[in-house]
């Protein structure tokens, strides 16, 4: 008896991790065990924690079939510990997409080790909350504070040679857990981000399964900061598919990936560039050139057919160009055969928006190449096919200061195909993307500021404002204008005299700044002491909100875009009245990188001069994006804009 | 917003979207020249939309249908190709009979007909909601370009007369529209009445009789696209829009009443009831219902009552749903209890059955919340009730309770519903309908008592203590639970640092969070740096640290739309300051009593040593504003905004 007792004491611990480890989508199930962790106590005074949280990915073969597919299992215990939390979590959502190809979705509520109520597919009700938003719904009845709700959901989901999980939740999780399993022929390699622990791989099959996985032990909520683009400093996991064993190929290489997409686009038929060629002398593009042919091309692309991700991939060009609306690879297909009958040269630069994620050159994943955009190599500029917004060579904001799988189309042979290569679309100068506000203030027998504005602005300092123009009604256009000025002052008569130069779809007028004139007849920015008027001038230049620092500043502060913003304004002193209060405001802040590159500053003077108070600010960022160090300095340029709200001006009856 | 009313629901979607013109598929000719003068700046521009009723008996019986054609004119250069249109219907109450969506495209020759794909069908879950028997359909249509014309047209068969809906002849304001009808066609023998509300001057009415079957048609015409303003009501305040009631039908020998009436409405309304709760009370419930009752006197139904309507506000969710005949249909206060989550009309339901076991009688009753502008005499139908909530009559006296209304003292009425006609129901044969008061201004409060030191630098030290009353605190508290810890501290930091972005919290504690009998209170200290202005060696500052209405202005331009207010209320801001040693307030501004039936404001300064106080008081005293009322409210809000710009200077002694 004594003999068997070593073998058995070894096994255990064998058996316990693999079975911890390997998992399979069809028979992965509840535990029967009940979880009696003591939530309260485990919370924390959080309004709910993740007792645990576990994603897992599986690949493999539909049982039965020879379809290789994805599997994504979320199997998560909540404790609520909040009236909030019970509201969060009593209605589930599942998007339509995923409710096509939803396994398993099985919800239970515990309460002191026991199960009172459990729920299923069934139980699920198809939803549409909204004109966007297509989702299927699970009402979790009687849900209350102290219980918790374990949540089980596996999708089935086309093969998808990448994904990537967020590892932090809307609570705590106690234990966060990510795996990847993939069968032994294939092998996945994943990075962390935002974290230092990796995935670690098994490097041996289980039952013809290997095994990326991680406990990554407590982790925290996201803690948001100003200037922080959530989705991109969020901790994650990228994981992508990087070889085939069976083949011998490797898979994740950015040459791989350009030359694929490249091939899918650019093989035309005879019939299509017929067409295309017939489209093109139509629209006498050929007696244009340059950004102007661009911003032709775009314009009448843009204008007549819609494109969404929902939309259909159209193969048939006439049938698109009959229907108007499709998915953007079918309309890069249309550019391209326009290129190529214009004897344009081009490549794609696709990447993904700086906003979501930052592009990772080291680590080649179709998760980094999700938008396509052409490069036009002889106008050096970028062009984005499926945004509305910019045409002519300009881009999103969101993509410059990115880098991008560039794909330049060669001849091989007798088709065409790509070559590869990792770049940066350059950030746009500040120089470029400019808000000039002049603004000129009088006054009428009453004391009433007459306050004249004129804004000029380029670039992303238009502020959408072009297309605000553009989609809707002229009058519904001013609304926004007047509503964005007046912010929630409505005192006075405001009245906007000219816009200048907004459409988009005019070439003219595209090109240049959009230009805005109002004037508004107020007293909102007065008040009285006395027979003297005190003037809250600070104001005019719109409200600026004031960076604190409560901690250690933990992510990069993302920027938006480099821009300069100058302000003029002229305050005419009234007749009789002499003016107190502007001295002594004046104040220059300018701070540059360890090189001498110039990151950020402003510059502010205040003057009487010819019987007028004069403000002139001239504020600028040079970059998209500071170290987290730089935090303070920036503080300091964007605390000395918000200071001038409470500049006041006295008006002394003399 | 609670009890739904689906079909009023579905009236509201399908107008936004659709309309229709009973003429066939063929898109109207229309005098280019006048619609682009008509369209302006417009991106579209609705060609015609119309709605025909067809009322006609089969077997005896009412038969409906109800068809809707439009044609809107696209005037833009994008592209609105792929844009969806939603049809909502019900097969049980009113299916969809058919569908169909087509783009005429401008050519030389004239318009080319591009046919949409078939529509797609789902179920339709509002917020909110869980369950409904909603379903829509969705088409897509494809090939919009400039001058194109889209055109939409389907038709509903409405099962029950009982529920009807109304036609809006221009549900979107901004979007211009040529013309707009409603017809309706019925057969001798029935009887219909036609009801009329919102802004109606523009409509032209005219009806005939052809044969047997009467007519009868209302036109709009060339209406401009208009503005949409801020604080607009309900848009059944004022949008023109159309009921057509089926009152009676005869058929040879037999004549049988449907609508028209309020006994009509009750007679149906306690269908709806009258089986409610015939089994036993569960152990549990019971159980629960006599903790309560042992906790107080039992002759003090008062605090009974008000126990039960807190324990349900805490322990059963709202949660509205909608299924079939259940939108109307209480369910059972046993399974509502056991399950801890149901509508309106389950949460009165469920006060009443409580209460009926602590010996304790009340009443249910319908009532439409203050979205609807209907009276029961004026409209006699169901799109009049989309809540339930119980009434109490004590000393000849009706006191109404809302369970919905979690966190609301238990004699106040919810804010959309003071003000509005309830139907209470009595037994079987007799109902009353009492309106719900409006609460009086002085018990919705915010009060702001402050003390402020100043330094010599013109910054202020401020310990403060904001409480809030009534259905102000009804409206903080229900925000305020309902986000998380980072929102709620920014909520409270918002309300505390007096909208001066500089402000800087130093601590502040709430109390009477949970205590709906309480005033709501946070208690804080904050500084704010340079809050007055230094010239010379003077302090300039603004002792009214919050504006209220500053901003209410009533535009000369809003005509027939009126301004609508949740509740009337009551600030009072008492500030006593500090000044800086041998500093003095040179000359305060002069005490203010302003006086009118809508608003009014009083301000009192006092003085001593470098020290002064200030009390102010603004009282609005009205929950909507028509036409006639915006001089007198606009002289209002000038007057008081004149005394919130008085600033205060501070000089040295």
């Amino acid at each position: 008896m004594k003999k068997l007792i070593f073998p058995i004491l070894l096994l255990f611990p064998f058996i316990s991790s693999f079975s911890q480890l390997t998992y399979n989508p069809f028979d992965y199930d509840f535990s029967e065990k009940i979880e009696t962790i003591d939530g309260k106590i485990a919370a924390d005074n959080e309004e709910a924690v993740y007792i645990f949280n576990k994603s897992m990915i599986w690949y493999g073969l539909l049982p039965n079939t020879e379809y290789n597919i994805r599997a994504v299992i979320i199997h998560k215990l909540v404790y609520l510990n909040s009236e909030k939390s019970i509201d969060d979590n009593n209605k589930i959502y599942i998007s339509n997409s995923s409710s096509d190809s939803l396994h398993v979705f099985k919800v239970r509520i515990i309460d002191n080790g026991k199960i009172v109520r459990e729920f299923g597919k069934s139980d699920l009700k198809e939803s549409k909350e909204s004109q966007d938003s297509k989702l299927r719904m699970l009402a979790v009845e009687g849900l209350k504070k102290g219980q918790m709700l374990e949540r089980l959901t596996i999708e089935l989901q086309r093969f998808n040679d990448n994904g990537s999980v967020t590892l932090e939740d809307n609570y705590s999780s106690l234990s966060r857990y990510v795996s990847v399993a993939c069968p032994s022929h294939l092998k996945f390699t994943s990075k962390s981000y935002g974290i230092t622990q990796e995935l670690k791989d098994t490097l041996e099959e289980y039952s013809n399964f290997r095994y990326l996985y991680a406990d990554f032990g407590k982790v925290l909520p996201f803690e948001s900061e100003e200037y922080a683009f959530k989705n991109t400093r969020s901790a994650r996991v990228e994981f992508t598919l990087s070889q085939n064993f069976s083949s011998g190929t490797k898979l994740n290489s950015w040459a791989n990936k350009g030359r694929g997409l490249m091939e899918s686009l650019v093989n035309t038929e005879k019939s299509e560039k017929k067409f295309i060629d017939k489209l093109v002398l139509k629209q006498n593009w050929s007696k244009l050139n340059g950004k102007e042919q661009l911003y032709e091309i775009e314009t009448y692309m843009k204008s007549n057919i819609n494109i969404s991700e929902e939309y259909p991939y159209i193969s048939n060009v006439e049938k698109l160009f009959s229907q108007k609306y499709a998915d953007v690879y079918s309309v890069l297909r249309i550019y391209i055969m326009i290129f190529q009958s214009l004897d344009i040269k081009w490549q794609l630069a696709v990447t993904v928006p700086r906003t979501k994620k930052l592009f990772d050159q080291n680590f080649p994943s179709s998760a980094y190449i999700t938008i396509p955009l052409f490069y036009l190599t002889d106008l050096k500029s970028f062009m984005d096919p499926s945004d509305y917004e910019y045409r002519g060579g300009d881009i999103s904001y969101t993509y410059e200061g990115q880098k991008a799988m560039f794909v330049k189309p060669m001849l091989i042979g007798e088709g065409i195909s790509g070559v590869t290569r990792i770049d940066s679309i350059p950030d746009r100068h500040r120089s470029l993307s400019v808000r000039n506000i002049d603004i000129k203030v009088n006054w009428d027998e009453d004391m009433n500021s007459i306050i004249q504005t004129h804004y000029i602005g380029t670039g992303h300092g238009i502020d959408s404002r072009k297309l605000i123009y553009t989609l809707n009604d002229k009058d519904k256009a001013n609304e926004f204008t007047e509503e964005s000025v007046r912010d929630d002052k409505k005192e006075g008569d405001f009245k906007i005299i000219e816009v200048n130069h907004y459409d988009l779809n005019k070439y003219s007028e595209y090109v240049q700044p959009i230009e805005m004139k109002y004037q508004w007849t107020t007293e909102e920015f007065s008040e009285s002491v006395g027979n003297n008027i005190l003037f809250k001038y600070g104001l005019l230049i719109g409200r600026q909100v004031e960076l604190y620092k409560e901690k250690e500043r933990k992510y990069p502060i993302d920027n938006y875009f480099p821009h300069d913003h100058k302000v003029i304004l002229e305050i005419n002193i009234p007749e009789g009245y002499k003016a107190k209060g502007f001295e002594g405001k004046n104040k220059h802040l300018e701070y540059k990188d360890s090189s001498g590159n110039e990151l950020f500053g402003i510059d502010i003077q205040v003057n009487e001069k010819d019987g007028k108070i004069i403000l002139e600010i001239f504020e600028y960022y040079a970059r998209s994006v500071y170290p987290p160090s730089e935090f303070e300095h920036f503080r300091e340029v964007i605390n000395a804009a918000a200071d001038v709200n409470v500049y006041t001006l006295l008006l002394e009856k003399k | 917003m609670r009890f739904l009313n689906k079909f009023f629901t579905a009236c509201l979607f399908s107008v936004f979207f659709l309309t229709g013109n009973y003429a066939t598929s063929q898109i109207p000719i229309y005098n280019e020249e006048e619609v682009l003068k008509l369209a302006g700046d417009a991106k579209a521009i609705v060609l015609n939309r119309s709605e025909k009723v067809r009322i006609s008996f089969n077997k005896g019986k009412p038969l409906i249908y109800v068809t809707y054609v439009e044609h809107i004119l696209f005037l833009n250069e994008g592209s609105a190709a792929g844009q969806e249109f939603e049809i909502p219907y019900s097969d049980k109450f009113f299916p969809l009979k058919y569908i169909s969506a087509n783009t005429f495209i401008k050519t030389d020759n004239g318009y080319k007909k591009i046919g949409t794909k078939p529509a797609t069908h789902t179920s339709k879950v509002k917020d909110g909601l869980f369950y409904d028997d909603m379903k829509q359909a969705t088409v897509v249509l494809p090939a919009v370009e400039k001058y194109s014309i889209t055109e939409l047209k389907y038709e509903h068969q409405v099962l029950d007369p009982m529920f009807v809906f109304p036609f809006y002849f221009k549900p979107i304001t901004t979007l211009p529209l040529v013309k707009s009808i409603f017809r309706i066609e019925y057969d001798e023998g029935f009887d219909i009445k036609l009801k009329l509300f919102g802004d109606t001057t523009a409509l032209v009415k005219s009806s005939d009789t052809k044969g047997k079957v009467k007519w009868t048609e209302m036109v709009m015409k060339n209406s401009r696209s208009g503005k949409e303003y801020d604080n607009e009501p309900g848009s059944a305040y004022f949008k023109p829009h159309i009921f057509y009631l089926i009152q009676s039908y005869s058929d040879k020998s037999s004549k049988t009443e449907i609508l028209g009436t309020t006994d009509q409405l009750y007679k149906q309304n306690y269908s709806y009831i009258k089986n409610l709760n015939d089994e036993v009370c569960s152990k549990e419930l019971s159980a629960v219902a006599d903790s309560i009752k042992k906790t107080v006197d039992i002759k003090d139904s008062l605090q009974i009552i008000e126990d039960i309507l807190y324990w349900i506000q805490g322990h059963i969710r709202y949660i509205a749903i909608e299924d079939g005949l259940s939108g109307y249909v209480p369910r059972p206060s046993n399974a509502v209890f056991d399950r801890r989550y149901g509508d309106c009309k389950d949460m009165a339901s469920l006060m009443q059955y409580m209460l009926k076991a602590c010996k304790i009688q009340s009443n249910l009753a319908w009532i439409g919340t203050r979205d609807i502008p209907y009276s029961y005499a004026d409209l006699p139908i169901n799109s009049s009730s989309n809540h339930m909530i119980l009434a109490k009559k004590m000393q000849g006296k009706w006191h109404f309770y809302d369970p919905t209304a979690e966190g609301l003292k238990s004699d106040l009425p919810s804010s959309f519903i003071q003000g509005k006609e309830a139907m209470i129901s009595i037994d079987e044969n007799n109902y009353e309908i009492i309106k719900v008061p409006e609460i009086d201004k002085s018990i919705n409060y915010r009060r702001d008592s402050v003390q402020a030191k100043m330094s010599v630098d013109g910054g202020l030290e401020l310990k403060g203590k904001l409480s809030f009353g009534g259905l102000y605190r009804w409206r903080i508290v229900s925000f305020y639970t309902s986000l998380n810890d980072q929102k709620k501290k920014e909520l409270v930091e918002s309300l505390i640092k007096h909208n001066y972005d500089k402000a800087k919290v130093i601590n502040y504690e709430i109390s009477n969070l949970t205590d709906n009998n309480a005033p709501f209170q946070i208690s804080y200290n904050i500084i704010m740096p340079d809050f007055a202005n230094k010239i010379d060696k003077e302090f300039y500052f603004n002792p009214h640290f919050r504006k209220p209405i500053m901003n209410e202005k009533i535009s000369n331009e809003r005509k027939n739309i009126p301004v609508e207010y949740s509740y009337k209320n009551t600030e009072i801001f008492h500030l006593k300051m500090e000044l800086p040693n041998n500093y003095k307030a040179s000359s305060l501004p002069l005490n203010v009593n302003y006086n009118s039936e809508l608003i009014r404001f009083d301000r009192i300064f006092s003085e001593s040593g470098n020290h002064f106080e200030m009390n102010s008081i603004l009282e609005v005293n009205t929950l909507f504003l028509k036409d006639n009322d915006f001089e007198q409210w606009n002289r209002g809000v000038g007057a008081i905004n004149k005394s919130f710009k008085e600033s205060i200077v501070v000089k040295p002694q």
